[in-house]
């Protein structure tokens, strides 16, 4: 008899299958985009990735604008260039002052110039001259030279020459160019000695008298006279180089322009002059401004550029100064305050802010002292003969008008 | 020049003469030969059109007046470069 045994019981229903995982990323597939096998980048590498990208994007922006804004500019000043000119005829020419920057080398100068004022300038076919001033006082004095042999009636050189024999003379109106609050302080001081001091170098003083001498007698008892004779042949060197490289004495010093008179030769109007600001900042701990700046030219280019473009428009008139101290009713301190000359006011002082960049050694070491560390001073006789580019209203470039809804 | 007899100077006066006509003709020949390349472009048709007049007329004057300008700056270069060798030579 076969046992009937209870039937096996079923096998267990299979155990459900867990839910199919999808192939390929989980992200991808939820977007809706093809099952790559590809991996989005780890937390880790997402932060660097984002870093670099926020980084290199902020900067590749700020050069972006500047070429923009560079390019503005250009647009603005390229008719001049399409002018036509005859054979004979020369093209405008400027003269640039270029300065090194307190704490830097003339590099720095010549590389803002090159970057920002020169594209302009040859845009519009403007031509140009560069004197340069490595050290302080070194602008001043070619300046003033300049000025000088002017007054004189220097010859020309060679070029000249041949122009003026042929009867090539240049038309239009020239102008300067001066680079940075430092050499415009050097170009003022320059263009005042020239105008207002003696035309050649007055001779050097008769040597020391005796009295020095008999003094020396007396003390040479007391001091010994063995220091002086190892260190001379040396000393004596240096102190030659150092004498041979100096810049000459301004022959007429800034404390002394208000008594100096005018020369008869005098123009009514001195060359008109564009001033362009040269942001330079030295330091360590200066590193976030610096940083600031250089994710920022494209401000500073749209300032720079537009001088330059006023330069290449030749433009010009006076600069604005405070209304005569004298004439308006004001406290008795006021009108003490504005009649020292030294006191500058509204346009003629431009580019203070410079002075903030400048290293703290300039302010505090010897060998800076002159014409950066003192006051800009323009004698009153002269502060109605600068004059300065500009660009009418009506020449200003149109904005590109933005869209911005309704 | 005045240490040259007549007949020399008669002789360098017909050099100087002869340079100067074949300079002058190496010149039109320049002109010609620039004109023609730039302005004539199209021989579908034997008769020089009014464009190819005109840019032609532009050609020999732009050469011309560029030639003018080009040897005045010459000039003025060479008397530099005179003045500095002779102070240089002179020194």
């Amino acid at each position: 008899m076969t046992s009937v045994s209870p039937p096996p019981p079923p096998p267990p229903p299979p155990p459900p299958l867990p839910p199919k995982v999808a192939a390929g990323n989980p992200a991808f597939v939820a977007m809706g985009l093809p099952r790559l096998r590809a991996k989005l980048p780890s937390r880790n590498w997402t932060i660097f990735l984002t870093v670099c990208t926020a980084i290199g994007s902020i900067v590749a922006y700020d050069r972006y604008h500047t070429k923009l804004v560079k390019r503005k500019w250009i647009n603005l000043v390229s008719h001049l260039a399409a002018q036509p000119l005859e054979p004979m005829a020369l093209p405008r020419k400027v003269t640039v002052y270029l300065s090194a920057p307190p704490g830097d080398g003339i590099s720095a100068a010549r590389e803002h110039f090159r970057d920002y004022v020169k594209p302009i300038l040859n845009a519009a076919a403007v031509d140009f001259d560069v004197i340069e001033g490595r050290k302080m006082g070194e602008l001043r004095f070619k300046v003033a030279e300049a000025i000088r042999g002017e007054r004189r009636g220097d010859e020309d050189g060679p070029v000249e020459e041949v122009r003026k024999r042929a009867g090539i003379v240049r038309k239009e109106e020239g102008g300067a160019v001066v680079v940075g609050r430092h050499a415009w302080k050097e170009y003022l001081r320059g263009i005042q000695e020239g105008w207002l001091g003696p035309l050649e170098t007055p001779p050097p003083p008769p040597p020391a008298p005796a009295a020095p001498v008999e003094r020396v007698e007396k003390l040479e008892d007391a001091v010994a006279e063995k220091p002086e004779e190892p260190v001379d042949p040396k000393a004596l060197e240096e102190e030659e180089k150092r004498k041979k490289n100096a810049i000459p004495e301004p022959l007429l010093k800034a404390g002394e322009f208000s008594k100096a008179g005018l020369p008869k030769e005098m123009p009514a109007f001195l060359e008109p002059v564009g001033v362009i600001s040269f942001p330079h900042i030295l330091g360590f701990l200066n590193t976030p401004i610096r940083m600031y700046r250089y994710v920022n030219r494209r401000h500073m280019a749209d300032e720079v550029c537009r001088e330059a473009a006023a330069v290449a428009l030749g433009i010009h008139r006076p600069f604005i100064t405070a209304p005569d101290p004298v004439g308006t009713l004001m406290e008795a301190a006021e009108v003490e305050g504005g009649l020292e000359a030294g006191k500058e006011v509204e346009e003629i002082n431009t580019l203070e802010v410079e002075e903030a960049d400048w290293p703290k050694r300039v302010w505090k070491e010897e060998k800076y002292k002159g014409e950066w560390t003192e006051p800009l001073t323009v004698d009153t006789r002269f502060r109605s003969k600068l004059r300065r580019f500009f660009i009418p209203t009506d020449m200003e470039p149109k904005e590109k008008q933005v869209n911005k809804g309704d | 020049m005045d240490s040259l007899s007549t007949s020399e100077q008669r002789e360098f006066q017909n050099i100087v003469e002869r340079r100067q006509m074949r300079d002058f003709m190496t010149m039109y020949s320049n002109l010609v030969q620039r004109c023609f390349d730039d302005c004539i472009n199209d021989f579908t048709s034997k008769a020089v059109s009014t464009k190819e007049e005109t840019c032609v007329n532009r050609c020999v004057d732009k050469f011309l007046k560029t030639s003018e300008r080009l040897g005045q700056r010459f000039a003025e270069q060479n008397q530099a470069m005179m003045q500095q060798g002779g102070m240089g030579g002179g020194k």
